[in-house]
């Protein structure tokens, strides 16, 4: 560990890992901690606002987001299994806040804030948690953590850690997976096709799961993946690790999230 | 709209705006190039050949070959004439010695008769005013020694330009387009044969302009 | 204009994705320029090189008053005439009563947004005019009657067979289904085009303030065949597309083809200083260009006024995972992808397009290709919060959020929202999954299972855990 590095980690759920798929919070304890760190919860985190955000209604977002600006204050290092919600924070909040009361805090949280693969490798220098998961996996690039945090090798870095894992690249891994939060409420039809286009090339690798960092983009192709009968799982990749480590129990159920 | 007006709008729009400097310089564009002298040859080959054109390094004294085999090479049912432009005269000798070798006629057309001279014919000839080593492109300044259509409506067209004549990188042309702003009203920049591929982008030579393009780089 | 009016990006997607053909050569088609756009800046500075880029753009933007005014005058001092338009009937009415005054009816044209954007042909078709576009894939895309469906490959959406089909149900032949004679047949047809044509009109790429010349971009050499051949030639240009110097193209000319073809240069840099000069052999003997505002002015006043850096590229169009599935097509504007998406709604109106800001996924893979560092992932979220301000308090979807915000802004009536969704789905969850739900989740589990929420949210486990110690 860098000597530099946070000793401790504020855990910020999301409210989709809350609601959906509580495991992958589970995961990214384990993981943390097994990186040396103390982990916390601050209880009264919601959500970054970035639904309402998206949908061109910011200042819906900025009520919601001022929780956390509240939540998280005074802690070291927010970290956020989600390259999408970290992103909110880190690229947008100062923006959403800027001219408001609450800008100086914004701003201080977006600098503290990352995304879990992230910080795992780039902040605490970790290598991976090692263990042993049998399988092929592929890895989709969550698209707001590819581009507004930089967030994709280090996931890689990390499975590459597992013994019995191997990866296989699809043909356009950075490809949006149509998930876009609202957008694909809106436009199903073209969010829906767009998912079609990643598990094809995901498909295509004749891997046993697709691996990703962001629990949207995982539910959106999870639901698709199922609706049309393909067996590949859908994991992300706290959870993968974490079950390689024996840290969670393993799952078997194909298809499902997280 | 009148123009007085339709400029205040524009700054009446920008009031209390602030202009960034202009970079006084920019990082290595994909034009750019550093190439000098005998290297400069080789790009300037390289990056012709690379998009369908055709380049020679020649020697003065085996022009005439040059223009032969550039000659010979013209595609079946091409017309039989070239049409010469003046402002190749300095190598006059050695373009009509070349063209008789391969059964093509050289054709100088007065100035009201080009645009049907240059329909008709296989090939045009015309020089260059420099090269462009980076990217193979040669600078071709109209004016009363050079038709437009010399080198845009003859199915090949042979350019011959004096191989000292070449520029590095395309930066390096724009002080000379600059200066040209007076002398001739439509310089072109040509860079390999006409080509298009809005067919299932695949890529066919001679869209609309010539289908072959030849430099003679003249050492 | 492309689809019917009235219609939604949602109605003319559905249209869209049901042509399998077409999202196939789109995929192709795109995937090629991307990987030749990316092969080019490999080993090049692209951040650096799209900093002093967006610095130029920006620069004259600033200026643009003062470098219009002086493009006017050193073109008119080399013979060209200059036309100021405030909008597209200004436009379109120039060049109808040029056509009068010369007693002209054949023009060759070659490809420009401009003249999309400004319905040129048709002003002139209405007066007589026949009007004939000779870039290729304008050529054909004008002969099906349609629209370009993209910006440097108007014809993408179409296959060799329904091209040959085609030209040769409108020549009256049968042509194979094969490029190279494909391409050969046009040209001959369009070659008679050029050398009969009284007027002849192009777009402008850039336009130079220093001199008062002009460049256009092509690789058939169309571009060059209009500015040379016809008496008369008429250039359009938006007034943003504007530079100051020659040495400022040194640098925005490999950044436009570098990121539209992925080449340094196209086959044809066609600059035009003027007319004919006295003792030249051939070229037009008049020069005009029309100066375009039709909406441009308002922009540069707003927030969006790095739109107007665009210069036209087509990037954002290749990389955008919208545009892939629904083409250019499903936009229903001139301009396509996310650029179509943001410059739309500002040139023509919030209420003529203001659902093409929400046709993204805001994946931002068009914020990185940009060579003149456009925000348009940001200009989306604006224009998406501008359209909900229009709509007011009223708007269902707006109360909805409000109602959502009061709920979230406090972890004990988020707490609730979990209780709900686990109440709300008992008669919907299936082994975990939900496949049908009532609207708006309706739209989810059209195309898709939804996961059923958990039965202990993370939150309400970790706190158990913690009072259990």
């Amino acid at each position: 560990m860098p000597p530099t590095a946070p000793r401790t980690a504020a855990l910020f759920v999301t409210c989709l890992v809350d609601l959906v798929d509580p495991d992958v919070g589970e995961a990214a304890v384990a993981l943390l901690r097994e990186a040396g760190v103390r982990v916390e919860v601050p209880g009264r985190q919601v959500c970054c606002g970035q639904p309402a955000f998206n949908a061109g209604h910011p200042d819906e977002a900025r009520a919601v987001a001022r929780g956390l600006l509240d939540a998280f204050e005074g802690h070291e290092a927010v970290v956020a299994p989600s390259g999408s919600c970290a992103g909110m924070v880190r690229r947008w909040f100062p923006e959403l806040f800027d001219g408001t009361r609450d800008a100086g805090r914004a701003r201080s949280l977006a600098a503290r804030t990352h995304e879990l693969t992230g910080f795992l490798v780039d902040a605490l220098g970790a290598d991976g948690p090692g263990g042993r998961w049998e399988g092929t996996v592929t890895y989709h690039d969550s698209c707001h953590g590819l581009r507004e945090l930089g967030v994709g090798a280090q996931g890689r870095r990390l499975l590459a850690s597992v013994e019995g894992l191997s990866l296989v690249e699809m043909a356009r891994p950075d490809a949006c997976c149509g998930f876009g939060g609202t957008f694909s409420l809106k436009l199903p039809d073209v969010a829906v096709a767009m998912a079609d286009d990643k598990l094809e090339q995901a498909a295509a690798t004749g891997t046993d799961a697709i691996v990703g960092g962001d629990l949207g983009c995982l539910v959106h192709l999870a639901g698709r993946a199922a609706r049309t009968g393909r067996r590949q799982r859908v994991l992300h990749v706290a959870t993968l690790l974490a079950e390689a480590r024996g840290l969670l129990p393993r799952r078997a159920a194909a298809g499902r999230s997280g | 709209m009148d123009r007085t007006a339709f400029l205040r709008q524009v700054r009446g729009e920008l009031r209390g705006t602030r202009a960034p400097e202009r970079p006084p310089a920019w990082p290595a564009t994909p034009a750019s190039g550093s190439a000098r002298g005998p290297a400069a040859v080789l790009a300037f080959l390289e990056a012709l050949a690379g998009v369908g054109g055709v380049g020679r390094a020649v020697a003065r004294q085996a022009l005439a070959a040059a223009v032969t085999a550039a000659a010979a090479a013209l595609p079946e049912g091409a017309g039989r004439t070239a049409v010469v432009a003046p402002d190749t005269d300095a190598w006059r000798e050695a373009i009509d010695a070349g063209l008789a070798a391969a059964g093509v006629e050289p054709v100088r057309p007065a100035p009201d008769g080009w645009r049907e001279a240059a329909a008709a014919a296989g090939m045009g000839i015309t020089s260059a005013a420099l090269g462009v080593a980076s990217t193979g492109s040669v600078l071709i300044v109209p004016g009363p020694n050079t038709p437009r259509v010399a080198g845009l409506l003859p199915e090949a067209h042979l350019v011959l330009l004096p191989a000292d004549q070449l520029v590095p990188g395309l930066e390096e042309a724009m002080p000379v387009l600059a200066s040209l702003a007076d002398r001739s009203s439509a310089p072109v920049l040509v860079t390999g044969p006409s080509r298009t591929s809005d067919i299932e982008m695949v890529t066919v030579f001679g869209a609309h302009g010539p289908r072959r393009l030849e430099v003679l780089l003249i050492g | 204009m492309t689809g019917a009016a009235g219609s939604s990006f949602r109605e003319r997607a559905e249209v869209q994705l049901a042509n399998a053909r077409m999202r196939a050569n789109v995929a192709v088609a795109v995937d090629q320029r991307e990987r030749g756009r990316r092969a080019i800046f490999d080993g090049l500075d692209h951040a650096g090189l799209v900093g002093a880029a967006q610095a130029i753009r920006d620069h004259t933007l600033a200026r643009l008053d003062r470098y219009l005014g002086e493009f006017a005058r050193n073109a008119e001092a080399r013979g060209t005439k200059v036309f100021f338009a405030a909008d597209a009937a200004e436009a379109v009415g120039y060049v109808r009563d040029l056509l009068a005054a010369r007693g002209v009816r054949l023009v060759a044209k070659s490809k420009s947004m401009v003249t999309e954007e400004i319905e040129l042909n048709r002003g002139l078709a209405e007066f007589g005019a026949e009007v004939v576009e000779t870039d290729l894939g304008e050529y054909l895309v004008q002969l099906a009657g349609e629209a370009p469906s993209h910006i440097t490959a108007p014809a993408v959406h179409m296959s060799r067979g329904e091209i040959a089909a085609l030209l040769s149900r409108r020549h009256g032949r049968r042509l194979p289904e094969d490029p190279e004679a494909l391409t050969g047949f046009v040209r001959g047809v369009l070659r008679e085009t050029f050398l009969a044509a009284g007027v002849g009109i192009s777009g402008v790429n850039f336009a130079v303030a220093e001199t008062g010349s002009f460049v256009t971009v092509t690789n058939e050499g169309n571009g060059r065949m209009v500015t040379s051949l016809p008496p008369v030639h008429v250039a359009i240009m938006g007034m943003e597309r504007i530079v100051p110097s020659f040495r400022d193209l040194g640098l925005m000319l490999p950044m436009l083809v570098a990121s539209s073809v992925g080449r340094p240069v196209t086959a044809y840099l066609s600059f035009v200083n003027g007319p004919r000069r006295p003792g030249e052999v051939d070229g037009p003997e008049e020069v005009h260009v029309v100066v375009l505002d039709n909406g441009r002015s308002a922009i540069l006043r707003s927030a969006y006024r790095s739109v107007l850096r665009c210069i036209r590229c087509g990037a954002c169009q290749n990389v955008c995972p919208v545009y892939r599935q629904v083409g250019g097509h499903g936009y229903g504007s001139v301009y396509a992808g996310p650029i179509g998406a943001v410059v739309t709604p500002l040139l023509q109106g919030r209420d003529r397009a203001g659902d093409l800001p929400f046709a993204s996924s805001l994946c931002g893979a068009c914020d990185e290709v940009c060579p003149v560092g456009i925000p348009l992932s940001g200009h989306l979220l604006g224009l998406r919060a501008d359209a909900v301000r229009g709509k007011g308090l009223a708007d269902p979807e707006t109360a909805a959020w409000r109602a959502w915000a009061a709920a979230w802004r406090r972890p004990e009536t988020y707490r609730l929202t979990g209780l709900v969704a686990r109440l709300g789905q008992l008669p919907l969850a299936r082994g975990g999954r939900i496949s049908r739900a009532p609207f708006p989740l309706s739209r989810w589990t059209g195309g898709r299972d939804l996961p059923a929420a958990a039965g202990e949210t993370f939150r309400a486990r970790w706190e158990r855990r913690l009072r259990r110690g």
